[in-house]
C-alpha cells in the first residue's frame, strides 16, 4: 500500500540529539527522521558523530541520521571498546548495493571525510594485522572486519574495489565498506529466506547481547527484516556509499522476494545502480578509504548498541510499504477473520503451529466458543477440564460420540455453555448432568443421543435450572413421562426430541404441548404407545407446531384428518413405518392443511403409489416421500449432476 | 445515474455510479455525511489509503455484484463453508498474494463486507490442509519456534493451555 508512504521527503532537521531509535543507544547527532517517512532521500543529518548502527537490518532511522560519515570521530568516546563483531551479514552487501539516491549519497561522501580522519585516530591497528586483514579480505570481507584497520583500509581500496567490482560486474565502486558487503552480499543474500532475527543479531558472537526483534506481531519476520534493512543501510554510510536503500534488500533477503515488506525504503530492489553509483561518487570524493575501515569497525562496535530499531518496523507497519504486504501485516482482525474460516483441527494443527503470532491468534477466545470435539476418542474428562478451566467463555460444546468422557469432564466450570451435544457419550450418567444443569445456568440446547445412564433425574434437573431451555433432546436415554413431564416448566421450549425413550403416554405429551406453546418441534418417533387421541390434542393445541414426527407410532387416518383440520401451522409430518395409514388419510391431510409441506409416508404400505402419484401432481407445493417417490428425485438429481443411464456400459 | 468521483492515493480519479460505490459502507456514510446524496459534481472523494490499481478491481467486484442479495446474516459462531467462492475465482482470475492482501485491506478500510469475506476465504482456502511448513513456503513466514520438533511446539500448545 504505497499509498501511506509520502512522495516527497520531509527534511526536517531537529535541534535535539535524540536517540536514533530506541535500538540504537548511540545518541545521534540531530536529525529525527520523521517517522513516518522512509524518505528516498532522507534529510541531511548534521555532522555525524556516533558511530552508525551497521546493523544489517534496516534502521531507516539510524541510517539516516547518522549515515552521512557515520564512522563519527567522536564515536570512540562512547563506544565500547572494539570487540570482534560477528560478520556481517551477507545481506550487507545486497543493499549496500541498492543504495538510495544519489543525492543522500553524495551529502553522505562529503560528511565522510571529517570522518575518515576521526576513524583513522580510532582505529589504528598493526601494520601486520591490516596487512593480514588485507590479504584476508579477498577471500572473505566478513571475517575480516574486526580486523580492519587503517592498513586494512587501504588495502580495501585496492583489492576490495576490484573484487567488489568483479562480483558487481558494472555497479561502480561503493567504497570498501560497501565493497565488503558487496562481496558477501550478492549471493548469500538471495538465497536466504527471511529471517530477520539472524539477520540482525549477529552479533551474538561479539559477547554483545543479542538484539531482540521487534516484538510487534506484525512485524513477524518482517520486524527484524525492518530493522535490518536500517542498520545495514547506517552501516555503509559512513563510506557516503551506504544507500538508504541496502535496508530493504537487508532485511528483506533477496530484493526479489516479494512479499517481504516491512521497511520498504522507498527505492526499489532495483535501483541498486544509483546507489552504486552514488556510492562511487561518494567514494571519489570522500576518500573513504580510512572511513570504511571505521565503518567496519564501527559497525562491530556499533553492534553492540545497534539494535533492531523496533520503532522502524513499527513505523512500517504503520504504513505499509509500497511493496507487497506480507500476510503477518493485515490487521489481526482480518486475521481472526481469516482464520475463523478454519476448522478446528485446521487451527490446532496447522495454523497454531505456523509462528508464535499465528498460535497467539488461534487461541483467541472466539474460537474457543464454539468447540466441535465430535467422534474424539482422545477427549477426556482431563482435557475437558483443561478447555473448560481456559476458556470460560464457550458457549456450545459438541462432544458427541466421544466414547470417553464421562462425568467430570465439563463440571460446573462452563457457566456460559449454551450448547452441548452428549450424544453417545455412554459413560455419561446422571451425576453429571446434575452438576451441568446446576452449573450453566445460561443453557439453551441439550441433546442427550443414547446415553442409557442419564435418566428422569437429569431431565428434572435440567427443568429446574435452566429455564432458558429452548431445544432439548433425549433420545434413546433412560427417560419416562415422571422425567418428561417436568419439561412443562420449560416456557420457552421449541423443540423436544423425545424419540424411542423407555416410556411415554399419551396424557404426557398432550400436557406439554398445551403448556409450552412455543413449541414448534415435535419428534416422537418410535413411542409406540402414542394414539390418534393424543395426535389430535396435539393439533389444537400446539398452536406454533411446525414439525411432528410420528415414524412408528400406533396411528391411523384419523391422525392425519385431525392433523388437516386443526393445525394451522404444521408443515412438516412424517408418518412412516404406520401400517395403517392409506390412501384417504394421505389424501384428506393433503386437501385441508394449508400450511402442510412435507408428508412422509416411507413404508406406509397400504397407501398406494399411484394415489401418491396423483397427489404430488394435484398438490405441487407438497413433497411426498416414500420408496418411490425418493428414488424418483435421487435419479432426478442424478440426471442433474449428468448421470446417464448407461454410463456404466460401453456404448453411449 | 448519479456518479461518484473516486481518488486514489495516486491521486488518480475513478468514476463510478453511486449505487456501485455505496456498497462500500464507508462510502456511503461518507455521502451521507457530507450530504452528496443526489447531486454529481462533487469534489472527488478522497481514499488515500486505497492506490489505484486496487481501487480499480475494488470497483470491478462492485460493479459486478451490484445486484447481489445482502449476504445472509449467518450465525458468526459456525464454522464456516469456504467451498462457495466460484463468483470471485471468475473475476479475478488468481491474483497474487501481495494483491489479494491490498484488496482485503482496502475492503476492510471500504467496509465492503462481501469482498471481505471473499477475499478472507481465499486466503484460508490456501491455508487448509497445508502442513505449517507448507503455509511457511506459501505466506514467506517464519517459523520462531524456538527451534523445537514439532512434538514439542504442540506440547508448549498443550502446557499453555494448562497455565491459564
Amino acid at each position: 500500500m504505497g499509498h501511506l508512504l509520502s512522495k516527497e521527503p520531509r527534511n526536517r532537521p531537529s535541534q535535539k540529539r535524540p536517540r536514533c531509535c530506541s535500538w540504537c543507544r548511540r545518541r545521534r547527532p540531530l536529525l529525527r527522521l520523521p517517522r513516518r517517512t522512509p524518505a528516498k532521500v532522507p534529510p541531511q543529518p548534521a555532522a555525524p558523530r556516533s558511530r552508525d548502527c551497521f546493523f544489517r537490518g534496516p534502521c531507516m532511522l539510524c541510517f539516516i541520521v547518522h549515515s552521512p560519515g557515520a564512522p563519527a570521530p567522536a564515536g570512540p568516546e562512547e563506544e565500547p571498546p572494539l570487540s570482534p563483531p560477528p560478520p556481517p551479514p551477507p545481506r550487507d552487501g545486497a543493499y549496500a548495493a541498492a543504495s538510495s539516491s544519489q543525492h543522500l549519497a553524495r551529502r553522505y561522501a562529503a560528511l565522510a571525510a571529517e570522518d575518515c580522519a576521526a576513524a583513522a585516530r580510532r582505529f589504528l591497528l598493526s601494520s601486520a594485522a591490516a596487512a593480514a586483514a588485507a590479504a584476508a579480505s579477498a577471500s572473505s570481507p566478513a571475517s575480516c572486519c574486526k580486523e580492519l584497520g587503517l592498513a586494512a583500509a587501504a588495502a580495501w581500496e585496492q583489492q576490495g574495489r576490484s573484487l567488489f567490482l568483479a562480483s558487481l560486474g558494472p555497479v561502480r565502486f561503493l567504497g570498501p565498506p560497501a565493497a565488503v558487503h558487496l562481496f558477501r552480499g550478492p549471493t548469500p543474500s538471495p538465497a536466504e529466506p527471511p529471517t530477520p532475527p539472524e539477520m540482525v543479531c549477529k552479533r551474538k558472537g561479539a559477547g554483545v547481547p543479542a538484539c531482540t526483534p521487534c516484538k510487534q506481531p506484525r512485524c513477524g519476520g518482517g520486524g527484524c527484516g525492518g530493522g535490518g534493512g536500517g542498520g545495514g543501510g547506517g552501516g555503509p554510510a559512513g563510506g557516503g556509499a551506504s544507500p538508504p536503500r541496502p535496508p530493504d534488500a537487508g532485511c528483506c533477503q533477496a530484493p526479489e522476494q516479494p512479499p517481504q515488506p516491512l521497511c520498504p525504503p522507498p527505492s526499489s530492489p532495483t535501483s541498486e545502480g544509483a546507489p552504486t553509483e552514488a556510492g562511487g561518487d561518494a567514494v571519489r570524493t570522500g576518500g573513504t578509504a580510512p572511513s570504511s575501515t571505521q565503518q567496519q569497525q564501527q559497525h562491530e562496535c556499533g553492534d553492540a548498541d545497534c539494535r533492531e530499531p523496533p520503532e522502524n518496523p513499527c513505523d512500517c507497519h504503520r504504513e505499509p510499504p509500497p511493496e507487497t504486504p506480507d500476510i503477518n501485516q493485515l490487521p489481526p482482525s482480518i486475521l481472526l477473520k481469516i482464520f475463523s474460516n478454519l476448522s478446528l483441527d485446521e487451527r490446532c494443527l496447522s495454523a497454531s503451529l505456523v509462528c508464535k503470532y499465528w498460535r497467539d491468534l488461534c487461541l483467541d477466545f472466539q474460537f474457543w466458543k464454539q468447540l466441535d470435539l465430535s467422534s474424539r476418542q482422545q477427549v477426556t474428562d482431563e482435557l475437558l477440564e483443561k478447555i473448560a478451566s481456559r476458556s470460560q467463555n464457550i458457549i456450545e460444546i459438541n462432544i458427541s460420540d466421544c466414547r470417553s468422557m464421562s462425568d467430570n469432564g465439563l463440571g460446573s466450570k462452563c457457566r456460559e455453555l449454551k450448547d452441548i451435544h452428549f450424544g453417545q457419550c455412554y459413560k455419561i450418567s446422571d451425576e453429571g448432568m446434575i452438576v451441568i444443569a446446576k452449573g450453566c445456568l445460561k443453557l439453551q440446547r441439550i441433546y442427550m443421543q443414547e446415553n442409557k445412564l442419564v435418566t428422569d433425574q437429569s431431565v428434572k434437573a435440567f427443568a429446574e435450572h435452566c429455564p432458558e431451555l429452548q431445544y432439548v433432546g433425549f433420545m434413546g436415554c433412560s427417560v419416562t413421562s415422571k422425567g418428561v413431564i417436568h419439561l412443562t416448566k420449560l416456557r420457552n421450549l421449541s423443540s423436544l426430541d423425545l424419540r424411542h425413550i423407555t416410556e411415554l403416554d399419551n396424557e404426557t405429551v398432550m400436557e406439554i404441548v398445551k403448556r409450552c406453546k412455543n413449541l414448534s418441534s415435535l419428534n416422537l418417533c418410535l413411542n409406540w404407545i402414542i394414539n390418534d387421541r393424543c395426535v389430535e390434542v396435539i393439533a389444537k393445541e400446539g398452536q406454533n407446531l411446525k414439525e411432528l414426527y410420528l415414524v412408528s407410532c400406533k396411528i391411523t387416518d384419523y391422525a392425519l384428518i385431525a392433523i388437516g383440520r386443526y393445525s394451522m401451522t404444521i408443515e412438516t409430518v412424517d408418518v412412516g413405518w404406520c401400517k395403517e395409514i392409506t390412501d384417504q388419510g394421505a389424501t384428506l391431510i393433503a386437501q385441508s392443511s394449508k400450511s402442510l409441506r412435507y408428508l412422509g409416508l416411507m413404508r406406509c404400505d397400504k397407501v398406494n403409489e399411484v394415489t401418491v402419484e396423483q397427489l404430488v401432481q394435484q398438490y405441487p407445493h407438497i413433497t411426498f416421500s416414500t420408496v418411490l417417490q425418493d428414488c424418483k428425485r435421487t435419479l432426478e438429481r442424478a440426471y442433474q449432476m449428468g448421470w446417464t443411464p448407461n454410463m456404466s456400459a460401453a456404448s453411449s | 445515474m448519479p456518479s461518484i468521483k473516486l481518488q486514489s492515493s495516486g491521486e488518480e480519479i475513478f468514476e463510478v455510479d453511486v449505487e456501485i460505490v455505496k456498497q462500500s459502507v464507508t462510502i456511503k456514510t461518507m455521502l451521507e455525511d457530507l450530504g452528496m446524496n443526489d447531486k454529481g459534481d462533487h469534489d472527488p472523494v478522497p481514499l488515500p489509503n486505497v492506490n489505484a490499481a486496487i481501487l480499480k478491481k475494488v470497483i470491478q467486484w462492485c460493479t459486478h455484484h451490484e445486484d447481489d442479495p445482502p449476504p445472509p446474516k449467518v450465525d458468526e459462531n459456525k464454522e464456516k463453508q469456504t467451498d462457495n467462492i466460484p463468483v470471485w475465482y471468475r473475476e479475478f482470475p488468481k491474483v497474487d498474494q501481495g494483491t489479494l492482501f491490498e484488496l482485503i485491506l482496502a475492503a476492510n478500510y471500504l467496509d465492503i463486507k462481501g469482498l471481505l469475506d471473499v477475499t478472507c476465504k481465499t486466503v484460508a482456502n490456501m491455508v487448509k490442509r497445508k502442513t505449517p511448513e507448507e503455509i511457511h513456503k506459501i505466506f514467506n513466514l517464519k517459523n520462531d519456534f524456538t527451534g523445537l520438533g514439532r512434538e514439542a511446539q504442540v506440547r508448549q500448545e498443550n502446557q499453555r493451555c494448562e497455565e491459564k
